[in-house]
């Protein structure tokens, strides 16, 4: 059984009887309401019942002397009869169909504590996504809301001392909790795309709004991570194109990793972000991240970015941006050939390809030899032609690397010719590599001079790697070295 | 009557699987392909061992010899043939699907033992470059001209004609004229030869090719020594224009 549990205080009447309706009508029979009304309020009690009426059984109202939210809340949940419970607020309107898949999900899969989806806001103006279950994230930031079921054997509790940012300080126990009690917190958090519920766009006086002042913020965020001991983190990475990237640098690094650092108050003293465009409609949510002046600044430009300023940018941006750069930022770019691009452009780079540790163990090759193929666009003709010439081969075009283990090896062609994440990732998880980058163990094969040489190189060369299915093991202790986080760090420091 | 496609193929298994594929296209349901795999270096035979554990739409033998050159793998092709008619293919080029039941067609009138067509002529990204457009062939025009105008790889004959006009090795191959001498053997001793106007193969030009890569003033040399065993007089051979 799912026990909501509803803390009611000032409520906007007519948005709490939606929120009940909203309940009620849901698909899944097994549940209850306790609605906690935090300070009597007799207006509040009608709405409850009017909504609710179609089931009379399922809810229960009581009233406690007002004490917040977190209070409220600890109080229904002692009532609560439901194996799972959820911490509704008075202003959600749940989407049909959401709690009957979240009983599902806990019935069908004993592992998962929690199960937690984005949320919008009324009017389909914006919606709020989150992510897959990441423990390491939460660590660094929030993002589950608090409107989301909790198994009873892990509900924490409420801390009632803290004045905001309660939501985190709750799965960050939730969490530890779980641990604690020895669930594979790995697998602990069910994260289902797309959002299951709506609610108001918050006001300015909302705590969650601008009523909050910087330093207020950077006492509530210091609050929570001293109960939770987690330790002050004086790097941050930051990326808003290349999320996965930019998490995979800062677990290496031991940095946190936030999207927009200058989206909140922080206490970061160096930003490192990676991926910046100068295309117009992003140019700008780039450059604010790099706003405040009293921190150090490291970018690593990506192809794509340098791509970009070939072909999309206009002179004048990268004039502008290349003196505002060169002036404040440290940069980076990953090989030579990207090096000559972006000097000739104006930038003052030096060559540091982004640190890469794969966590994964390395594991034996497929037994059918199967490549993956990530190639722009621009090669599509091409490797229609390449396919053909290779039937017996399976050939997989695939758009993230997740799963590299699964092939034999990466063909990779993109017009920026730099070392990218796929290329580093293959070659540290032991895969070949077929591409048009000219580094060591990244199989050279020139795109420029003749079609037909490129046809043939990469076809001769997946057939010799048919042939002999392992890699050269010096490629693996090469990119250690090159890609050794470590240097990352004193290049900073 | 079966029609069987033979193909030599010598270190080419970036092009191999499309002409294969295009003989597996083949509108015609009485087929058979041939591959002589010439002694490649290329892992052709990596190819050729997937493609014989398949299930392909018409029956496919595969020979594995020794590197001999283009016209012993191709009289060895033509020799392990079991149809009534050869459709001639290059590993490099590629059948269109109407091309065997065109040829078949022609093949119906019994006097006719060598039939060719037109063919489009493409790059590496199989961009057209241009159309060689097939046009009749006799004694009169062979005797007139240094070329032919038959795209190898249209052409069709009757097995009894395969092993009675073998291609010959030695200078002719290395030249990669051994068709066109076939070609001109068979017209003076009287063959009877027709033609598909419509478009049949699709020929490549590869930077490789034979036809690339020869000293074209040495094929003419050959070819005007090659026509004098012919009767074909000395001053005639000498006012030939070499255009097609």
């Amino acid at each position: 059984m799912i026990s909501f549990i509803v803390p009611i205080y000032k409520p906007n009447l007519e948005v709490l009887e939606k929120s009940i309706k909203s309940l009620a009508v849901q698909a899944l029979k097994d549940w209850e309401a306790i609605f906690v009304l935090d300070g009597p309020c007799p207006e509040a009690e009608i709405v409850i019942r009017r909504a609710i009426k179609k089931c009379p059984n399922n809810y229960k109202i009581m009233v406690i002397e007002h004490g917040g939210a977190p209070r409220a809340r600890n109080k229904g949940a002692e009532m609560a009869q439901g194996d799972v419970y959820c911490f509704w607020d008075s202003d959600c309107v749940i989407e049909p169909g959401t709690s009957k898949l979240w009983y599902d999900t806990f019935a069908k899969s004993p592992e998962v504590g929690f199960v937690y989806s984005g949320y919008k806001f009324f009017g389909d103006s914006m919606a709020i996504d989150s992510e897959p279950w990441d423990a390491w994230q939460l660590r660094v930031r929030n993002f589950i809301s608090t409107c989301f079921p909790v198994r009873r054997e892990i509900y924490p509790g409420w801390c009632e001392d803290l004045e905001s940012l309660q939501d985190w300080d709750f799965w960050l126990s939730v969490v530890e909790k779980a641990e604690k009690a020895g669930w594979d917190i790995k697998r602990i958090g069910k994260y289902y795309r797309g959002y299951a519920f709506s609610t108001p766009f918050p006001t300015p006086d909302s705590i969650s709004g601008k009523g909050c002042t910087p330093e207020k913020w950077l006492e509530r965020m210091d609050a929570v991570k001293k109960r939770h001991g987690i330790e002050q983190n004086a790097i941050c990475v930051s990326s808003l194109q290349y999320k996965a990237d930019g998490v995979l640098l800062a677990k290496n690094i031991g940095a946190d990793f936030q999207i927009d650092p200058s989206d909140k108050p922080n206490h970061y003293k160096t930003i490192i972000q990676v991926g910046f465009s100068l295309s117009p409609n992003h140019v700008e949510r780039h450059a604010a991240i790099f706003q405040r002046k009293d921190i150090k600044k490291v970018l690593f430009w990506t192809g794509d970015n340098i791509n970009e300023i070939y072909n999309s940018v206009c002179f004048k941006a990268v004039d502008a941006y290349s003196n505002l750069l060169n002036d404040s930022v440290t940069q980076y770019v990953e090989d030579l050939e990207a090096k000559r691009l972006m000097e000739r452009a104006g930038f003052k780079v030096q060559v540091r390809p982004i640190p890469l540790v794969n966590t994964d163990n390395i594991v034996p090759m497929p037994e059918k030899v199967k490549f993956a193929i990530d190639v722009a666009a621009d090669y599509g003709q091409v490797f229609g032609i390449i396919e053909r010439s290779l039937p017996d081969v399976e050939l997989e075009v695939v758009d993230g690397v997740h799963s590299i283990n699964d092939y034999t090896g990466l063909i990779h062609f993109y017009p920026d010719k730099t070392l990218s994440h796929m290329i580093k990732r293959a070659i540290l998880s032991g895969r070949h590599v077929i591409s048009n980058v000219k580094q060591p163990y990244c199989g050279y094969i020139s795109d420029k001079e003749s079609q037909w040489d490129f046809i043939l190189g990469v076809v001769e060369k997946v057939r010799d790697i048919i042939d002999k299915k392992d890699t050269d093991p010096k490629a693996l202790e090469h990119y250690k070295e090159t890609l050794n986080p470590e240097k990352l760090k004193e290049a900073i420091a | 009557m079966k029609l069987s496609f033979v193909i030599p193929s010598y270190n080419c298994v970036t092009w191999l699987p499309h002409a294969v594929q295009s003989v597996m296209d083949q509108t015609h349901p009485d087929c058979e392909l041939v591959i002589v795999n010439d002694g490649s270096t290329d892992r052709t035979i990596q190819y050729l061992e997937w493609l014989s554990k398949q299930i392909t739409k018409f029956p496919v033998v595969i020979r594995n010899t020794v590197n001999r050159g283009r016209s012993e793998s191709r009289n060895e092709g033509n020799r392990t043939a079991t149809g009534d008619i050869i459709l001639v293919l290059d590993a490099d080029d590629l059948a269109t699907p109407n091309r065997a039941a065109l040829t078949f067609q022609k093949f119906k009138d019994k006097s006719i033992d060598y039939v060719y067509g037109s063919a489009t002529v493409i790059d590496a990204l199989g961009r057209t470059l241009n159309v060689v457009r097939a046009d009749v062939f006799n004694k009169e025009k062979a005797i007139s001209r240094l070329y032919n105008g038959i795209v190898h790889s249209t052409a069709a004959y009757r097995k009894s004609f395969a092993l009675k006009y073998p291609h010959d090795s030695g200078e002719v191959a290395r030249l990669g004229v051994d068709d066109w001498a076939q070609q001109i053997r068979a017209i003076h001793e009287g063959v009877k030869f027709d033609f598909i106007p419509q478009t049949i193969a699709v020929y490549r030009v590869l930077p490789s090719s034979i036809s690339v890569t020869r000293d074209e003033e040495e094929v003419i040399r050959f070819k005007k020594e090659y026509l004098k065993q012919f009767g074909v007089a000395s001053q005639a051979i000498e006012m030939m224009g070499v255009t097609p």
